[in-house]
């Protein structure tokens, strides 16, 4: 065995060489391409990095508009229910107002329709009243002698002006005198001569009957009319009760 | 066949033998600057096949620098790659009709060592200053540093004898049986041949580079007894 030292300079030399020839030419190019490639990817990351923090910034502030109008939409709420209770309250107290008035002039009214069905009633009341006092009346006053009411008929005559007592007295007609029941000549001629005795005057007389004076005459001639009769009686009564003020 | 270990030289330039290692080194340096080139010319951002293929290769000799320095690999990166891709197709070139491998010479090795020896120097001075680096052969005690200094000469001759050993071996097999059996029979062998050819130029690199990270952390963890070198 023999060592060629030649060949071991040699070799040394070219390794030598190769190191620098693959390091100009092979592994600093790639560590440079390498490094360009990681720098490139860095600056892409940063990029993103600056992309994804404007873009939270940008969530940031839409989630702070979103908040501000949120605290806007529920301070309009407010102001609106708050609106909205006061015109309730308003319309209420409206309304209270007017259920008040209603009932008011319904009460009103009741008492109105009640006042005027009590004065119904009470006229029913007073109508049948006379209706009752004049079926009692038919029995007794049938039974009263035309003597009762010629002196009544008498003073009556009196009472009336001169004026219409002559009216009475001259007038072209007949004064009718009508009495509840037919009368007989004799009463006929008493009546006849009381008249004329209280008008001073001789008196022309028509004579009828009528049932519904109960008792009692009616003297009717000119202006004139003059009820001396349980009817018209009645009737006065009835009119008083109806019109206790009158 | 010539005996692997002589070394006929080839032509003189002067009185300079060329030997047949020194060419087919040559030739491969001439190969491994011209792909340098080509590949150097395409290099882009968006690598292709074959740029990605090389990044491949550099990252994982990056990989692997760092796991074992535990530092930066760019200062280390040119002579780890270089030794790695030089060993690996020198051994390969074995594979060529008519080719010895130059990894097959223990003057190729031998070189290649060297290398290996003074750059372990190189780095173990420029990190830790040269009485730093002195002192690490004073490490744990002493009395180690005649150990420490034989150790120095020791794993380089190993380094040497490891490659040249597998690689000349592996020359040696494929011819006895070319001349025992002749055709297609070695291919098998050939194939071996390659995956410890392989095998030897990763195992060569890492050494270096644990050589290397040794001399650079020694001083670095001076006092920590459990580092040492290989």
């Amino acid at each position: 065995m023999r060592i060629d030292w030649w060949t071991i300079g040699l070799q040394t030399i070219n390794l030598v060489v190769l190191l620098w020839l693959l390091g100009r030419f092979f592994f600093r190019p790639m560590a440079k391409v390498v490094a360009d490639r990681q720098a490139a990817a860095n600056a892409l990351l940063d990029d993103a990095k600056a992309a994804q923090d404007k873009a939270e910034a940008a969530i940031r502030d839409a989630e702070a508009e979103r908040d501000r109008t949120i605290a806007a939409r529920e301070a309009a709420l407010d102001a609106a229910r708050k609106e909205a209770e006061g015109q309730r309250a308003k319309l209420v107290e409206a309304a209270h107002a007017e259920v008040q008035r209603q009932r008011a002039d319904a009460e009103m009214a009741i008492t109105h329709a009640r006042g005027q069905a009590e004065a119904q009633m009470a006229r029913h009341a007073n109508e049948l009243a006379a209706d009752m006092a004049a079926r009692l009346l038919e029995g007794p006053g049938a039974k009263l002698p035309l003597s009762a009411f010629l002196p009544e008929l008498g003073q009556a005559l009196s009472a009336l002006p001169e004026t219409t007592r002559e009216a009475l007295a001259t007038s072209a007609e007949s004064a009718h005198l009508l009495s509840a029941r037919p009368l007989g000549d004799q009463d006929k001629a008493a009546a006849h001569e009381a008249i004329s005795r209280a008008l001073g005057h001789e008196a022309s007389l028509t004579f009828d009957a009528d049932p519904a004076l109960i008792a009692g005459l009616r003297l009717s001639g000119g202006m004139a009319v003059l009820d001396v009769n349980l009817r018209a009686d009645l009737d006065r009564v009835t009119a008083k009760l109806d019109n206790p003020d009158g | 066949m010539n005996s692997p270990l002589v070394v006929e030289p080839v032509f003189h330039i002067g009185p300079v033998p060329v030997t047949q290692p020194v060419v087919a080194t040559w030739a491969i340096m001439a190969l491994m600057v011209l792909g340098a080139l080509l590949l150097k010319r395409s290099l882009t951002q968006r690598p292709g096949k074959v740029q990605a293929v090389a990044e491949l290769i550099t990252g994982a000799l990056d990989d692997q620098i760092r796991d074992v320095v535990q530092s930066d690999p760019a200062p280390y990166r040119v002579l780890i790659g270089t030794i790695f891709l030089f060993v690996l197709i020198a051994n390969w070139s074995g594979a060529l009709p008519g080719v010895e491998p130059p990894t097959a010479h223990l003057e190729t090795d031998a070189a290649l060592a060297l290398l290996v020896f003074v750059a372990t120097i190189y780095h173990g001075v420029r990190s830790n200053g040269l009485v730093g680096y002195l002192k690490t052969f004073a490490e744990p005690t002493w009395i180690m540093i005649p150990l420490n200094l034989v150790e120095q000469i020791t794993r380089t001759f190993s380094l040497i004898i490891r490659l040249f050993g597998n690689v000349m071996s592996g020359v040696f097999v494929i011819g006895i049986m070319l001349s025992l059996a002749g055709l297609l029979v070695p291919i098998p062998l050939m194939a071996l041949d390659l995956l410890t050819g392989a095998v030897q130029a990763y195992i060569f690199a890492i050494l270096g580079c644990v050589f290397i990270g040794a001399a650079v952390s020694e001083g670095r963890d001076a006092g920590s007894p459990e580092r040492s070198a290989s």
